[in-house]
């Protein structure tokens, strides 16, 4: 009889347990999301105060309703007390109280009698009639709904700032705003640069496009820094790296000095050549970059074009705001590059073509360009072209991912990126090879030419398109 | 307590319920007293009923005794009755041989039933003298001891309206009593049913219900147990009805001079017994004793003055002392 006594309040302590973790639970969570709606509150009339990390939030939710089951279990432990609420609540009127402390010495004759009824009386006894799991304050708890708004839009938050483009769109902003830092500290004018990459940077997470946006942000501060630094009649640095790498084969003190922004000292050396090997040299870096200046500068020829490209470098030349800029502008090309270098090694790393420098040294001039492809682009003495893949010199079969190793090349050899596109139409395998090598290393530059440029809105779905059209099969 | 307990406490509630019915043949609508006298004879305690003329105080108290074919007697209470009239007296006799003796004349608080009718209209003196009565259960006369006949029960009766010419009963006096009843005004209803039953050419009379096994009934009753947190509930009720102890109620705090006695305590666990096993159950919940405070308590509860001028009942009290 006493067996069946205890069960039953063995029942009723699991679920007077539960109960209790519903009434603690509950409170706790509207405390944890309270406290959260506090901070926020708080938040919004002092800025300063920084929004807790998401685990941090769920620690406030979780940590309180652990806390809950533990003292839920807790507090039930003493069957006694189990009995003493089963009979306040079932109106037993005192028969689990009375048959648990109901002495079995007692002299009474009624003691048998009493465990035979309430043993009788506990076997009928619907316990979920009398113990329901009721979550309490019911409608009190609409108020969890805003709350709970709250805390949903911070999980979305989190995630969309979390996301990898974002993280990835943020380095490449935060390495140009550390660049710009850099020139703050020397030249007076940058902190506002500075200042606008960080209200980019804390934007990217609201963009669908973090990675373009980022781009394209960079892109915008590229023109407005080029346009300051030199106007129009100025050579830019992507033309003056394209120069360089024309002329890195015969003439490299002057690609030198044109890749260092010693314009001056380039402006000399380029009185001093020979016109004809001047108007080859733009012609080569005009036609890599396909840079329309710089094929008219080739096209004229003769003196007219060296006079003028002289006048061009000494007009670079200026203030130490202006060389300031530049060498900013020129690290903010190579930011741009590196990215999309490190995308044409994440993208085309499997086709063997890295954006590295085959032989390790500095980048190559013509991924300083502004036109340029990032990743060493066309032009460049390391990979004009002349890379395993668009030499046709990969092997298929081999895991190009590993393949590190490439082949310095000469300038002037091989085909250039336009060529490898023009050729890609065959039936080649190889020349599929080296398109498909080329698109990838082309793309990034390539959106970056579309963000650069003001496209009618109703124009960017023809463009993006058009891109899709030319994406190799894979 | 020998034989089949859940027998004897079947025959109880079958007792129980045969006196009920058989006294609430000739009252109406006082189902509410018709219980607490039921309650007090079982238990054994004396019970005070107060309400105003004409509500059915003596006609309860004749019906009790004819149901339980017991016999009864009557005292009215006047200011000049005295001590003997109650309890009698030594009367000097003489016998065939002419010698004279003393002999006890016994009076009539000598039957099982006494009606004490407005007892408050008699004097302390003579009020005093049912005191030994009730609580011993004898009387003594000129040093010697007369027991009372068992079962023996003193149902005094007492008029709240007329206090002109009353002596208040002594708290000693009060203390005896197992219950005080409010004999309640009957409502509509039962007016026509009093009328039914009592203005036509036969009027209800009261069968007596055999009763063998009184004493064992009794017995019965004291024998249902009750666990300590149970007897917890008496007395922290009885407790919270004195101002100066713990956990006593604010009105008690402020408005009583006396709390309950011990006796209190007593009364509330017998009356709880019994409701337990009218209940069909054979142990004493926290509700038996709840069901009882107010009867069982509310006269044992001194006001002070500050009580009494602001109209607090003791009634009050321990409604709050049942909220704890």
């Amino acid at each position: 009889m006493d067996l069946i006594v205890r069960r039953k309040l063995g029942e009723a302590r699991w679920r007077l347990t539960i109960q209790r973790f519903l009434h603690l639970g509950v409170s706790a969570v509207v405390a944890g999301l309270s406290l959260v709606f506090v901070w926020y509150g708080l938040g919004l009339f002092s800025p300063g105060m920084r929004a807790w990390p998401v685990p941090a939030v769920v620690a406030l939710g979780a940590a309180p309703l652990l806390a809950a089951a533990g003292l839920a279990l807790f507090w039930w432990r003493s069957l006694v007390d189990v009995a003493r609420e089963v009979d306040a609540r079932a109106a037993t009127r005192d028969r689990f109280l009375t048959v648990l402390q109901l002495d079995r010495n007692e002299a009474s004759s009624l003691t048998q009698a009493i465990r035979t009824e309430v043993a009788a009386f506990a076997s009928c006894l619907q316990l979920k009639d009398h113990l329901r799991w009721k979550i309490p304050g019911r409608k009190l708890l609409w108020l969890l709904v805003p709350l709970a708004g709250l805390a949903g839009t911070e999980l979305f938050r989190h995630w969309r700032e979390t996301r990898p483009e974002v993280a990835e769109a943020r380095q490449i902003v935060e390495k140009a705003r550390l660049a710009a830092n850099d020139q703050a500290k020397e030249t007076p004018g940058f902190e506002k640069v500075v200042r606008e990459l960080e209200i980019v940077r804390e934007r990217l997470s609201e963009s669908p496009e973090p990675l373009r946006d980022a781009l394209r942000a960079l892109a915008e501060l590229e023109q407005k820094l080029s346009a300051s630094a030199g106007g129009a009649s100025a050579l830019s640095s992507g033309e003056a790296a394209a120069l360089a790498e024309a002329l890195a084969g015969g003439h490299s003190k002057l690609a030198a000095d044109l890749r260092s922004g010693h314009n001056a000292d380039a402006a000399e050396g380029v009185a001093r050549m020979d016109p004809e090997a001047l108007a080859q040299a733009l012609a080569e870096a005009a036609r890599h970059v396909e840079n329309a200046r710089l094929r008219e500068l080739a096209r004229q020829g003769g003196a007219r074009a060296q006079k003028q490209l002289v006048s061009m470098l000494q007009n670079s030349g200026g203030t130490a705001g202006d060389s300031a800029r530049r060498k900013f502008l020129s690290e903010l090309s190579d930011i741009k590059s590196g990215t999309q270098a490190a995308n044409g090694e994440t993208d085309g790393g499997k086709d063997g073509e890295a954006g590295e420098s085959p032989d390790g040294a500095e980048k190559s001039a013509p991924a300083r360009a502004d036109n340029a492809p990032p990743g060493g682009g066309a032009g460049s003495e390391k990979d004009l072209g002349r890379g395993t893949d668009l030499a046709g010199e990969a092997d298929p079969g081999q895991d190009l991912r590993a393949v590190e190793d490439f082949v310095p090349g000469r300038a002037g050899e091989g085909a250039s990126l336009g060529e490898s596109f023009r050729s890609a139409g065959g039936d080649d395998p190889k020349a599929a090879q080296a398109y498909r090598s080329a698109y990838r290393s082309a793309l990034p530059a390539a959106l970056d030419a579309v963000n650069r440029e003001e496209i009618p809105s109703g124009s960017r779905l023809l463009v993006r398109r058009y891109f899709e059209a030319i994406r190799p099969k894979e | 307590m020998t034989g089949d307990p859940e027998k004897h406490a079947a025959e109880f509630r079958e007792a129980f319920q045969q006196l009920r019915t058989e006294m609430e043949k000739v009252l109406v609508g006082q189902s509410e007293a018709v219980l607490g006298v039921l309650t007090a004879f079982f238990a054994e305690g004396h019970a005070l009923l107060e309400g105003a003329p004409g509500l059915g105080k003596t006609a309860l108290v004749r019906a009790l005794a004819g149901a339980a074919g017991l016999n009864f007697s009557r005292i009215q209470f006047t200011p000049d009755l005295m001590p003997a009239d109650i309890i009698g007296t030594n009367l000097i006799v003489e016998d065939e041989h002419g010698r004279k003796r003393f002999e006890f004349e016994r009076g009539p608080v000598f039957a099982n039933i006494v009606l004490a009718d407005e007892i408050n209209r008699a004097t302390p003196k003579t009020q005093s003298a049912l005191l030994e009565a009730m609580q011993e259960r004898h009387a003594t006369v000129a040093g010697v001891q007369h027991p009372m006949p068992r079962p023996f029960l003193v149902l005094a009766t007492q008029n709240p309206i007329e206090m002109e010419g009353t002596y208040p009963l002594p708290e000693a006096q009060l203390d005896r009593f197992l219950l005080k009843l409010h004999v309640e005004y009957p409502g509509a209803d039962d007016l026509h049913e009093i009328l039914q039953r009592t203005t036509r050419e036969h009027s209800p009379a009261v069968a007596p219900v055999r009763l063998e096994n009184a004493d064992r009934l009794r017995e019965l009753v004291r024998s249902v147990p009750a666990v300590r947190e149970v007897e917890a509930r008496a007395i922290q009720l009885v407790l919270a009805t004195h101002p100066d102890r713990a956990g006593s109620v604010p009105l008690a705090k402020k408005f009583v001079r006396y709390g309950a006695s011990p006796r209190g305590a007593q009364a509330l666990m017998l009356c709880a017994k019994i409701n337990a096993l009218l209940d069909g159950r054979y142990h004493v919940a926290k509700d038996d004793i709840d069901a009882w405070a107010i009867p069982a308590l509310r006269h044992r509860i001194i006001l002070n003055f500050e009580g009494e001028a602001e109209g607090v009942t003791s009634e009050a009290v321990l409604k709050e002392a049942l909220a704890l």
